[in-house]
């Protein structure tokens, strides 16, 4: 069996790490129109940050925090608020992912309006790459067994 | 909502796909209706086009966020793609209804909702790859289609994680093959749109990095749909998979895949440039002649009756390629009109052989035997299906066959032709084989009558309607014709 990693050093600077790592990934997502970076890279980052969580402590503190079920959900409901952003448009005489038409309803001119629009579809992106980096890196890390890994553990079970 | 509809039809099978993961999680039984209610709605936005098309009788076009057209993604529906659109979808819904007795049990359980959000994904990269009119969104569209494909497969009986496998990795060798030729068009041109390419493209027609481009996207394509030496994959990818996934892909994957090369080679390059400044797409027929014929003799050696089929599916995808290699009006309407029919034949034949594979649970041709007294109806559609395929001529397959075989003959390529009658004949033997097994010899296996299971109602009208299919389908051929006559590119040959 492998035990957690106990090593202070590498908790403390995990534990001093991880808001500056998700602080970046907000930073990496709100830039992303004037530099390089954006939903995609900012959820990588974002995931990056939960996996630590899992490396420095156990995978049982990260599914504590994030839950493979909500895990799944965010999968979802990413895309959702991709797709759903695209359509508002197109009740207000818009195409399909046309934002400025976005101004006929927020109190918007029709260039901020795609600035924001552009912002909530990136924020969908950054949602599920988020949630499918972390599904990734769990599915691996516990052989696709998720929660039941842990639950054997506890039972002193090593597979 | 009008104007909206060639989105829409992308755009809902993909946010429904979602939304049927995440009631999923909550709330599982819901899968099933989330999936057929999108499957109807997006079937009803093909008649919608398809109607729209007829009347207006030119390209509906959809400029995606507001953007112009050599700048922003466009989507496209004409004469050729309203076709193959309203034939997707409709078999895509008709598959969802027949396999859902089938689903429950193979799948079953904690996977359902998974299934199902990945049928729906399937069908958006489907339709998607129709619709679109942009190279690279086809590129996206098309891995969509194949990433969702290689789960599907993936959750079957034991060895299909590894016939997924092998699919993806030579599925992944094609799309980037084919995405490296995309990458030369867009070198040379510094366009994606297809209606732009042509433009750009006119007198470009010496470049050897324009051949080299068309040789990748020609290569990727060929892969995904496995035309004849590149097909490894197929038989045991669509073998090994659940029940419910075959019936899925079989029909529609291969067949869109051809579509799009008739739109690449056709519609993005001038018709005489794949034709003959580089007969590209006769060498390609003259491989594909003889593979159709390794295929036909690869069928009849199969016990397995879903493995017989796979490789008539590849022999099948070989005649629309002989259609484009005849290089003239008639073959290329036979083409055409093979991508649509042949989704319907399979679609009967697949659908057939899941609704009898459910009560035998078995595929081996042996258990087939004298099966007829029991399952008289399922084993009707079953050999209706096959008699279309060989081209008996009250049913579709025929008729499709024939315009290939006109424009053979009108071309002078007498070796396809042979090749196409001999794969005719070998086709024939493999369904009359069948007939004899099922229905001519009496039963060995006595299974005792308890076993017997009812086919259920939605499934018989679903096989009902798919056996209805082909013999409209064949009625109304003429019409279809005169429909796909008025594809543009077809005055240029």
């Amino acid at each position: 069996m492998v035990k957690d990693p106990d090593d202070i050093i590498v908790r403390t600077v995990a534990r001093f790490m991880i808001p500056i790592i998700q602080l970046f990934s907000l930073y990496v997502y709100v830039h992303g129109h004037i530099s390089p970076g954006g939903g995609f890279q900012g959820g990588c980052i974002l995931a990056a940050s939960f996996i630590l969580i899992s490396l420095a402590f156990n995978i049982g503190e990260a599914k504590k925090i994030l839950s493979g079920r909500k895990n799944l959900l965010f999968i979802g409901l990413g895309v959702f608020i991709y797709a759903f952003t695209g359509l508002v448009p197109l009740f207000v005489q818009g195409n399909f992912l046309d934002y400025q038409h976005l101004s006929q309803f927020l109190p918007l001119d029709p260039v901020m309006a795609r600035y924001y629009g552009v912002a909530l579809v990136e924020l969908g992106v950054q949602i599920t790459v988020m949630a499918v980096m972390i599904s990734l890196f769990q599915d691996l890390v516990t052989a696709g067994r998720h929660e039941s890994i842990l639950k054997d553990r506890e039972n002193g079970i090593d597979r | 909502m009008k104007a909206h509809w060639p989105i829409l039809i992308v755009a809902l099978p993909l946010i429904m796909s979602f939304v049927t993961f995440m009631t999923g999680i909550c709330y599982r039984a819901a899968a099933y209706h989330l999936t057929v209610i999108t499957a109807a709605f997006s079937t009803f936005i093909a008649i919608c086009l398809f109607i729209q098309v007829i009347v207006e009788g030119m390209t509906i076009s959809y400029h995606i966020g507001g953007w112009e057209p050599p700048w922003g993604i466009e989507y496209a529906v004409d004469h050729l793609n309203a076709l193959v659109l309203l034939a997707t979808s409709l078999i895509g819904l008709l598959t969802i209804i027949h396999s859902r007795k089938i689903v429950a049990r193979e799948i079953g359980g904690e996977k359902t909702h998974i299934f199902y959000a990945l049928v729906l994904l399937q069908i958006t990269g489907l339709l998607g790859m129709t619709v679109t009119s942009d190279v690279f969104n086809l590129y996206v569209l098309l891995e969509i289609a194949s990433f969702s494909a290689y789960g599907l497969i993936a959750v079957g009986r034991k060895g299909a994680e590894f016939a997924a496998l092998r699919y993806m990795i030579f599925g992944t060798v094609g799309a980037g093959a084919y995405l490296l030729g995309v990458g030369y068009l867009y070198i040379l041109t510094g366009s994606l749109n297809m209606s732009d390419l042509l433009r750009l493209l006119s007198n470009l027609y010496g470049s050897p990095t324009l051949l080299a481009g068309l040789l990748f996207i020609l290569l990727g394509l060929a892969i995904k749909m496995a035309a004849f030496p590149l097909h490894g994959w197929l038989p045991d990818a669509y073998s090994q998979a659940p029940a419910s996934t075959s019936t899925l892909l079989a029909p529609l994957f291969t067949k869109v895949v051809a579509y799009v090369i008739i739109r690449i080679c056709f519609t993005v390059f001038h018709p005489s440039f794949a034709l003959h400044t580089y007969p590209l797409i006769p060498i390609m027929g003259a491989i594909v002649g003889v593979g159709i014929i390794v295929m036909g003799v690869m069928a009849i050696a199969q016990s397995d009756i879903r493995r017989m089929l796979c490789y008539i599916v590849i022999a099948e995808v070989g005649y629309i390629i002989l259609g484009l290699a005849a290089g003239n009006r008639l073959g290329m309407i036979g083409a055409i009109l093979h991508i649509v029919y042949d989704m319907f034949m399979m679609a009967l034949l697949f659908n057939a052989w899941a609704t009898i594979y459910e009560h035998l649970k078995s595929s081996h041709i042996s258990a087939w035997r004298g099966i007829s007294k029991k399952y008289p109806l399922e084993v009707a559609t079953f050999i209706l299906g096959g008699l279309s395929v060989i081209g008996i001529p009250p049913f579709c397959g025929f008729f499709s066959k024939w315009f290939i075989i006109l424009g053979l003959v009108e071309g002078g390529k007498w070796f396809l032709l042979a090749t196409l009658l001999l794969s005719t004949l070998l086709a024939a033997v493999c369904f009359f084989r069948i007939l004899e097994q099922t229905s001519l010899t009496h039963g060995s296996n006595t299974m005792d009558d308890r076993s017997e299971k009812k086919t259920s109602l939605s499934e018989g009208v679903v096989l009902a309607s798919l056996s209805a299919f082909l013999i409209i389908l064949g009625a109304v051929s003429g019409y279809l014709v005169s429909f796909i006559e008025k594809i543009p590119f077809l005055g240029a040959l």
